[in-house]
C-alpha cells in the first residue's frame, strides 16, 4: 500500500490526539467520586468556583463592551500605526503569567496614580475581587480582540454599503446588520475569552491569592492535601467548562 | 435626474478625473470601461461611501455631496448582490421600508407588488443562500426599487450569473425597466451588455470619461470604438416569418435564423461577413446579400479590417491579406456581402420566464 501525504498526516496526527486524549480521560477515571464530595463540593470550593466563573464573567462582559467597538474601529479604518497597535493588543498572550501579574500589580495598586484614583471610587485591585477581574480581562483581552476583528473584517462591505443607501444610519446598520453578520465571532470570542480567564492562575496568584478563586484553591490544595484533592477540587470546574463549551459552541458550528 | 459636476477622486491605486456625467429621469445608463477603469469608484462615489476631493453630485437639483448615503436615497445593487445572509428575502426588501418607518401592512403590500412584477412571490420566506444566481439578482433589484429611489445604481449586475443565463437576464432587466421606469446606472466591462441595456452609454479608461453617447456614437467615436469589442452590433425591430426572422435596420432588411420579434439588437461577427467582388453572383447559400461601399481598410495584425456601408448600415468585416489582394478591396470600392442567417445572432427584447 502507498502512502499518501493525507495518511501519513492522519496517523502522525493520532498520537497528538492521544496525547491529549489521555489525560482528560484519565483525570475523569481516577478522580474519586467521594473525593469530589468531600473536596470538590465542599462550601470552600463551591464559593471559590462562584468567584472564578462570576470574575471570569465580569472580565468578558467588559472585554465585549470596550472590545466590540475597539475591534470595529480596527477593522474599518486604516491608519498609520495600526500594526503596531494591534501587536500591542495581541502582547499578553507572550507576557508570562507571573509577568502579567507584576504589571498589573504595579500599575493598579492603589498607591499607584491610576489605582490611587479607582480606590476613591472604592475599586481596589490587590486582595479584591475585581483585582481577579482585572487579571482575566488582562490575559483574554488578545483572544476576545482577535476574534472580533476576524468577525467584523468577514463581513462583506457591500452588506453595509446596501444598508446605508436604502436608509440606514450608520448605527442601525452596525446594530441590524454588522453585529447579527458577526455573532458567531462574538460568541466564539466570549466563549475562549471566558475559557481563558477561568483557567488564569499565576497572575492571580500575584494579584488577588484572597478572595480564592477555583483555581487558587485547587494549586493551594495540590501543595497542602495532594493530587487525589486538587483532582476532587478541580471536576466540577472542568464537568462545568466543558459543558459550557459544548452548549455555547454547538449550535454555531458551520453557520453563519 | 443626477448630474456629476467636475468630480474628482483620488484613492492612490484607483482616481478619477474630472468626471462629468448626468443622467435624466427614467433613463438607463452604462458606464463601460476595463477592469480597473474606476467603474467601482466611481458609482460608491455617488452613492456617497467615497467622498471626492472635488467636484459636486446633483440629484433633482440638490446638492447632496455633502450628505451621507443614507441621505441620498440611490440604491445600491453591487456585484454579488450583497443580500444580507441573516435575513429572509421578504426582510432584505423590507429593510428600506422599515428604515423609513412604513407600517406592516403597507409593507406586506409593497413587498407584494414589487415581488410579483420581479416575479419573485414564491421566494419571499426563503434565506438568500438556498437562492439561484438569477433569484439573487431579481430579490437585490426587488429590494433596490421598492424604495422607489431617485436612481438604482448597479455595479455589474450580471457578472455573477452563469453565461448561459446572461442574455435571460439581460431581456429580463430590460423589460422590468421599461415596465418601471426608474433611473438607472449600470456599470459593466460587457460591450454586449452595454449595447443591449444603454439608452446611453459612458466609456471610462484610466479614471476618465472618454466619451458619453448612443451605441452607435460610440462605435463610430475612433478612441471609443476599441473598447466596444469587434462584433456589428445593430439595433433594429424583428418580425417572425415561418421558420425565420426579418429584423429591419435602418431599411434594409435583414435574415436571421434565430427566433425573436420586437426590438433587438443583432450580432455579427466580423469574420461572418463575406466580401464577394461586385457583378457575378457569388456562389453561396447566406441569406442575406446586400450592396455595400468599403469605407476603410486597416490593418488590425493578422488580419485586415474592413469598414463597410451598406445603405446606412455600418459593418465590418476581416480579410487576410491574400483575400484582400485577390478582392482588390479599396477605399471607395462597391462590393457585395453576404450573411448567413445563422451567423446574425439576436439579443431578444422581451425575457422568457
Amino acid at each position: 500500500m502507498r502512502l499518501n501525504l493525507l495518511k501519513t498526516f492522519g496517523i502522525f496526527g493520532a498520537f497528538l490526539i492521544i496525547f491529549l486524549l489521555i489525560p482528560i480521560i484519565s483525570f475523569i477515571i481516577w478522580t474519586d467520586p467521594k473525593d469530589v464530595a468531600r473536596y470538590g463540593l465542599d462550601d470552600t470550593a463551591l464559593e471559590a468556583l462562584m468567584i472564578g466563573v462570576s470574575a471570569s464573567l465580569l472580565s468578558t462582559s467588559l472585554l465585549l463592551i470596550s472590545g466590540i467597538p475597539l475591534s470595529y474601529f480596527l477593522s474599518r479604518r486604516e491608519f498609520r500605526g495600526k500594526g503596531l497597535l494591534k501587536a500591542i493588543i495581541d502582547l499578553p498572550l507572550v507576557i508570562p503569567h507571573g509577568v502579567a501579574g507584576i504589571m498589573l500589580l504595579m500599575a493598579y495598586n492603589s498607591r499607584a496614580p491610576v489605582g490611587l484614583l479607582l480606590s476613591k471610587a472604592g475599586i481596589t485591585i490587590e486582595d479584591s475581587f475585581y483585582g481577579i477581574v482585572a487579571v482575566m480581562a488582562f490575559v483574554s483581552a488578545p483572544i476576545m480582540i482577535g476574534s472580533l476583528i476576524e468577525g467584523f473584517n468577514s463581513i462583506d462591505l457591500n452588506l453595509e454599503y446596501v444598508a446605508r443607501s436604502l436608509g440606514a444610519s450608520e448605527w442601525r446598520t452596525f446594530i441590524e446588520v454588522t453585529l447579527p453578520l458577526s455573532l458567531r465571532f462574538i460568541i466564539t470570542g466570549s466563549l475562549l475569552s471566558w475559557g481563558r480567564g477561568i483557567s488564569e492562575v499565576g497572575a492571580i496568584l500575584i494579584v488577588a491569592y484572597y478572595p480564592k478563586s477555583i483555581n487558587v484553591l485547587i494549586m493551594d490544595r495540590f501543595w497542602t492535601h495532594g493530587l487525589r484533592a486538587a483532582s476532587a477540587t478541580a471536576l466540577p470546574l472542568f464537568l462545568m467548562s466543558v459543558a459550557i463549551f459544548i452548549i455555547v459552541r454547538y449550535p454555531w458550528r458551520g453557520r453563519r | 435626474m443626477i448630474e456629476v459636476r467636475r468630480l474628482s477622486v483620488n484613492l492612490g491605486d484607483f482616481s478619477l478625473e474630472d468626471i462629468d456625467l448626468s443622467v435624466g429621469d427614467g433613463e438607463y445608463l452604462v458606464i463601460i470601461g476595463p477592469t480597473g477603469a474606476g467603474k467601482t469608484l466611481l458609482l460608491q462615489t455617488i452613492l456617497g461611501f467615497i467622498e471626492p476631493e472635488e467636484g459636486k453630485i446633483i440629484v433633482d437639483g440638490r446638492d447632496v455631496t455633502k450628505l451621507p448615503p443614507e441621505m441620498r436615497n440611490l440604491s445600491y445593487v453591487p456585484q454579488e448582490y450583497a443580500l444580507f445572509p441573516h435575513m429572509s428575502v421578504f426582510d432584505n426588501i423590507a429593510f428600506g421600508l422599515k428604515v423609513r418607518g412604513k407600517s406592516s401592512s403597507e409593507v406586506r403590500e409593497r413587498i407584494r407588488e414589487i415581488s410579483e412584477i420581479l416575479r419573485i412571490s414564491h421566494l419571499l420566506e426563503r434565506r438568500p443562500i438556498t437562492l439561484s444566481g438569477g433569484e439573487r439578482q431579481r430579490v437585490a433589484l426587488a429590494r433596490a426599487l421598492v424604495i422607489e429611489p431617485k436612481a438604482v445604481l448597479m455595479d455589474e449586475p450580471l457578472s455573477a450569473i452563469h453565461r448561459s443565463l446572461r442574455e435571460e437576464l439581460q431581456a429580463f432587466l430590460k423589460e422590468i425597466h421599461s415596465k418601471l421606469g426608474f433611473t438607472a446606472i449600470h456599470v459593466t466591462h460587457d460591450h454586449l451588455e452595454a449595447s443591449y441595456l444603454g439608452d446611453r452609454i459612458a466609456l471610462i479608461v484610466g479614471g476618465r470619461i472618454i466619451k458619453v453617447g448612443s451605441l452607435e456614437e460610440l462605435r463610430d467615436d475612433p478612441g471609443a470604438s476599441e473598447f466596444m469589442g469587434p462584433e456589428n452590433i445593430l439595433r433594429g425591430s424583428a418580425e417572425r416569418r415561418e421558420n425565420f426572422t426579418v429584423i429591419r435596420v435602418n431599411g434594409i432588411d435583414l435574415i436571421s435564423a434565430y427566433e425573436s420579434e420586437g426590438d433587438v439588437l443583432v450580432i455579427v461577427r466580423p469574420e461572418d461577413i463575406f466580401i464577394h467582388p461586385l457583378g457575378e453572383l457569388p456562389k453561396t447559400s447566406a441569406r442575406n446579400l446586400l450592396e455595400a461601399e468599403v469605407i476603410a481598410v486597416k490593418y488590425r495584425p493578422p488580419v485586415y479590417e474592413v469598414s463597410l456601408e451598406a445603405s446606412g448600415v455600418k459593418l465590418r468585416s476581416f480579410l487576410t491579406k491574400q483575400a484582400l489582394e485577390e478582392l482588390d478591396v479599396r477605399e471607395g470600392r462597391r462590393v457585395l456581402i453576404s450573411m448567413k442567417a445563422s451567423a446574425l445572432k439576436i439579443l431578444p427584447y422581451m425575457g422568457r420566464f
